[in-house]
């Protein structure tokens, strides 16, 4: 057991490695000089020289990585040219609204998909079966930003159900005081029902279309999960034991689907960042996605790298999390052969 | 004749008697099971009839694919999707439980018959353990405290031959051996004392020296509580050592039912003679090519007009009788009752 | 022991021809022709609705879908419904184009660690580890950024994401076959590695990778239009369709729906009948889902 978990931080150090050096790389060396970029067209090659000097660019390669992990370390992620602001205190700032939306994305994404894969696995008909089939795949296939601009237009422009595109709260609802800057959290605790209420208002629409995805391929896997287990001998010798069809269900059946569903934790994560990148930005959100799709359009390399490595790093994180949580929740891993 | 090395049945010697004059136990009437698959329906299971009373030891032998599990299951309701019981009737001390709702058929299970499968390597669940299982099987049908239900689980686990069952009782399913798994499975079958208990090829996952200790295991504990067992196996050593009457199960139907004695001394339906031909004593095989059966069994998802062993059998290949007319069932002099136009019990008579 | 020396039923395969496979299920054959049609139309489409995708009519702009422009124009007079064929056929090749790229490299990686092991082995997974962990679009992202902003940037990167997905789920399967018996007793035999790599290994793997490759398009088109949408997927004046979602959103929420509508429609249809497809599929080549994870 102890082996295990040092063997798996092994292989995610050395993920989190492979990726810085990828990360790295690709915004240093591959053509295009990033100087010129920053720098625009319209400046001279000296101007170009100075930056490239004052940037480090003229070192070589092995130093620059030195340099680049070194500052990462003391948490200094370089500097965002777009903003005139360090990408730390950017990130930092941008950081809980995507939290906020990311949090309750995840909640709804799961909670859906087990209950939809459940119901359609447990009823035994063909319809609900066919219905999930079809919803998810509708699902999967949808284009985030598409559906936000189509939901946008129907559900707020035209019925009015929700706000428009402008962000965490409606103009001029009272802004709650900063704990953990998720609004509907500060709110709750300043006691702001108002606030809370609009924050929360806000958040359903995107939350629901970033949710789309996770929720698309969680449901296929635990639906295939639950029919995989269900066929299981041990299910029908706990029938056989006079066990009714719920009991064996849900002691039996749903355990080894849930289970199963931990090692997609890394996928459903990455997911959710795709999801917001494409998303925010359509609502206005002020979250990290958005302020991604900007640095894009700028060409501001400093920021995207930082959110690169960022997304790999916690990839590796939440993967290496599910794993080990995956190992103790076991007892065939968890507990020896007698 | 003996077929069998001597295993060490100590129920071989004793005295049994099974009691026929009061109603049956359990009695099948017309049981016939489906399959409806994407290529055709699979007749598993077709107008099976038997009656089985206490104490009884009752065998169902058969080739691999003949039904016999697809029947055990029919039983009690588990017959796996996409199979269903199409008719018939079984009726359990005048109880009928064909077409029962879950509700109804889960009082019956486990309460009133025991199942023990094949496979003890997954017949249980792997994230809960042995105790949690076992009190959960008790207290399905017996009213007690979880407390009280792992007392009698230790006892009962303790009668089967789990060493230090107060300790073992929390172990994981992968902590015991296949042979202690099924110790443990015929222990939870017959924790709320059914009245009947099927074991379905209870040790063909085993190995051959566990074999035996299962079997005698099991044919202890039917013994000393008075169950009645139905015991599926294809193999015959089994039946004869521990069985008081057989059923040749063919292409889902039962084509020679008699009793132990009278199948292993005359067969009459050529396939039983068949069956017994292709068993080998070790003492006397001699080197050369393993006997078999020629031919391979029908489909069954084909109801053709004859008798489907037609084209294996040393009889009727030739009769037209045999390949357009369904032989019905019935009983010869000696007892035994035989789907066959040409069987007879004398021996020597239809070969 | 004794037994019965039981001759294990064999119930005879019937032969099962495709067609009265399609016939059986229905809703197969539903799915299949809608993408069928979908994708003929967008190959074939340019050749009849004979309109220039790229053709500014300023005298035509944001009109609604009529005979003449049957899915309307956009905010410079083009037709939508030839940028949305035009845009179709973009979408297709390319993802058709990442879906073969990644099964070959990927195949070929899978083959080479799980038949070799080791070291090889050990580079290899160290090396899909480090290009999984990040998001594709992201990873899609940064190599256009560092490219040049455009189709084949987006190809290059998708690609690069999707060959470890092959290779991880591949290698698991080509070192299950080596346990195998039937493996086992060909390298008993002394067969040539390659033979036994080639003869016996492979075949098993196609269907996984088929199945795979659906999987890996219908994600593939969608991050197209991801960076497409972002701008960094193809560049004007290439027709493409999140780059048309792009275009036409600011006019859809005031009224011009059908210049992002359609587009975000055609995209929802290719991706979901792909995915639909792919499920029944796996369904049958893989009916206890033990090789290809839902992604």
């Amino acid at each position: 057991m102890i082996n295990t978990i040092f063997k798996r931080l092994g292989v995610a150090l050395a993920t989190v490695f492979g990726a810085s050096i990828f990360a790295f790389i690709l915004l240093r060396k591959v053509p295009g000089d990033p100087a010129r970029a920053i720098a625009g067209d319209a400046a001279t090659d000296d101007a170009i020289a100075a930056l490239r000097k004052s940037m480090g660019l003229d070192d070589n390669l092995f130093v620059q990585y030195g340099n680049y992990m070194g500052s990462l370390l003391r948490g200094d992620f370089g500097f965002s040219y777009s903003t005139g602001n360090s990408v730390g205190s950017l990130l930092a700032q941008r950081l809980p609204a995507t939290v906020e939306l990311g949090l309750l994305s995840v909640i709804i994404a799961i909670v859906a998909a087990v209950l939809a894969a459940s119901i359609s696995v447990y009823s035994r008909r063909r319809w609900p079966d066919r219905l999930l089939r079809i919803a998810s795949s509708l699902a999967m296939g949808s284009p985030p930003f598409w559906i936000a601009l189509l939901a946008l237009l129907v559900l707020s422009i035209q019925l009015g159900i929700f706000p428009g595109p402008e962000g965490r709260l409606s103009p001029g609802t009272l802004r709650p005081p900063n704990v953990t800057g998720m609004f509907t959290v500060d709110a709750l605790l300043a006691g702001q029902w108002g606030t809370f209420v609009n924050a929360g208002w806000h958040l359903i629409l995107p939350a629901i279309i970033i949710a789309l995805g996770p929720f698309a391929f969680l449901s296929r896997l635990y639906r295939n999960q639950l029919r995989g287990t269900l066929r299981e001998t041990f299910v029908t010798v706990a029938q056989s034991h006079g066990l009714r069809r719920f009991p064996v269900y849900s002691r039996h059946v749903a355990p080894h689907g849930l289970l199963a569903l931990l090692p997609a934790a890394s996928l459903l994560f990455a997911d959710l960042l795709a999801g917001s990148l494409l998303v925010e930005k359509v609502f206005g959100w002020p979250g990290i996605g958005s302020m991604t799709a900007d640095a894009i359009i700028q060409k501001d390399f400093a920021v995207v790298q930082a959110v690169l490595l960022l997304a790999a790093i916690l990839y590796v994180v939440v993967s290496l999390a599910a794993d080990l949580i995956m190992t103790a929740a076991d007892p065939r891993t968890r507990v020896g052969a007698r | 004749m003996s077929h069998t090395n001597a295993l060490p049945f100590s129920s071989r010697s004793m005295a049994r008697d099974v009691i026929t004059d009061q109603a049956p136990v359990l009695s099948v009437n017309g049981l016939t099971t489906n399959f409806d698959t994407a290529s055709g329906t699979v007749h598993a299971v077709r107008e099976v009839s038997f009656d089985l009373y206490k104490r009884q030891r009752l065998a169902i032998v058969g080739e691999s694919g003949s039904g016999k599990s697809a029947l055990a299951m029919s039983l009690v309701g588990l017959v796996p999707a996409p199979g269903r019981i199409v008719g018939g009737s079984v009726k359990l001390n005048g109880t009928e439980l064909v077409g029962l709702d879950d509700a109804g058929i889960s009082k019956i299970r486990g309460r009133d018959i025991g199942l023990v499968f094949q496979d003890p390597m997954a017949a249980l669940d792997p994230l809960k353990t042995i105790g949690t299982q076992f009190v959960e099987t008790i207290r399905v049908h017996q009213d007690v405290s979880a407390k009280v239900a792992r007392r009698m689980a230790c006892e009962l686990l303790a009668e089967v031959g789990v060493n230090d069952p107060e300790r073992r009782i929390a172990d994981y399913p992968h902590q015991y051996s296949g042979g202690m798994r099924q110790r443990v499975l015929i222990a939870m079958a017959i924790a709320n004392d059914p009245a009947v208990v099927i074991a379905d090829e209870p040790t063909t996952a085993l190995d051959v020296t566990t074999q035996a200790q299962v079997l005698d295991l099991l044919a202890k504990i039917c013994d000393e509580r008075g169950n009645a067992l139905v015991m599926i196996t294809h193999n015959l050593g089994i039946v004869e050592e521990l069985c008081d009457s057989v059923n040749v199960m063919y292409a889902g139907r039962f084509v020679e039912s008699s009793s132990t004695r009278s199948l292993f001394g005359s067969p009459a339906h050529p396939y039983s003679k068949a069956l017994l031909d292709c068993v080998i004593d070790p003492a006397t095989a001699k080197r050369g090519a393993l006997p078999a059966i020629p031919g391979s069994p029908p489909d069954l998802s084909v109801d053709e007009p004859g008798c489907p062993f037609v084209s294996r059998c040393p009889i009727g290949r030739d009769e037209l009788r045999c390949a357009t007319e369904r032989p019905e069932a019935r009983a010869l002099a000696g007892g035994a009752v035989v789907r066959c136009h040409f069987a007879s019990d004398t021996p020597g008579d239809a070969a | 022991m004794t037994a019965i020396a039981a001759p294990q039923i064999v119930v005879p395969a019937r032969r099962r021809p495709f067609r009265s496979f399609l016939r059986r299920d229905r809703a197969l054959t539903l799915t299949l022709s809608f993408l069928a049609a979908l994708i003929v139309a967008t190959l074939i489409g340019p050749l009849v609705w004979r309109v220039q995708p790229d053709a500014i009519n300023l005298g035509a702009v944001l009109q609604a879908p009529s005979l003449g422009h049957p899915m309307g124009t956009d905010d410079t007079g083009r037709d939508v419904l030839a940028r949305v064929l035009a845009g179709g056929r973009t979408s297709i090749l390319a993802g058709l184009t990442i879906a073969l790229i990644g099964a070959v490299a990927g195949c070929i990686a899978a083959l080479l660690a799980g038949s070799m092991r080791g070291w090889v082995d050990t580079l290899f997974t160290w090396l899909t580890n480090s290009i999984l962990c990040f998001p594709a679009i992201l990873l899609a992202m940064a190599i256009a950024m560092a490219l040049q902003p455009g189709v084949t940037a987006v190809v290059i990167g998708l690609s690069l994401h999707s060959f470890p997905w092959y290779m991880r789920t591949l290698r698991g399967e080509v070192m299950r076959l080596y346990g195998q018996d039937f493996v086992r007793s060909t390298v008993a035999l002394g067969a040539h590695p390659a033979r036994v790599l080639f003869r016996h290994v492979f075949p098993h793997l196609v269907p996984i990778m088929i199945l795979q490759m659906a999987a890996v398009f219908g994600a593939a088109v969608l991050s197209l239009a991801a960076l497409g949408y972002l701008g960094l997927g193809a560049q004007p004046p290439t027709a493409e369709w999140g780059e048309m979602i792009t275009d036409g959103q600011q006019f859809f929420l005031t009224g011009q729906w059908w210049i992002a509508g359609f587009p975000g429609l055609g995209l929802l249809l290719a991706v979901s009948l792909t995915t639909m497809i792919a499920d029944r599929a796996r369904e049958v080549l893989d009916p206890r889902g033990e090789f290809i994870q839902a992604k």
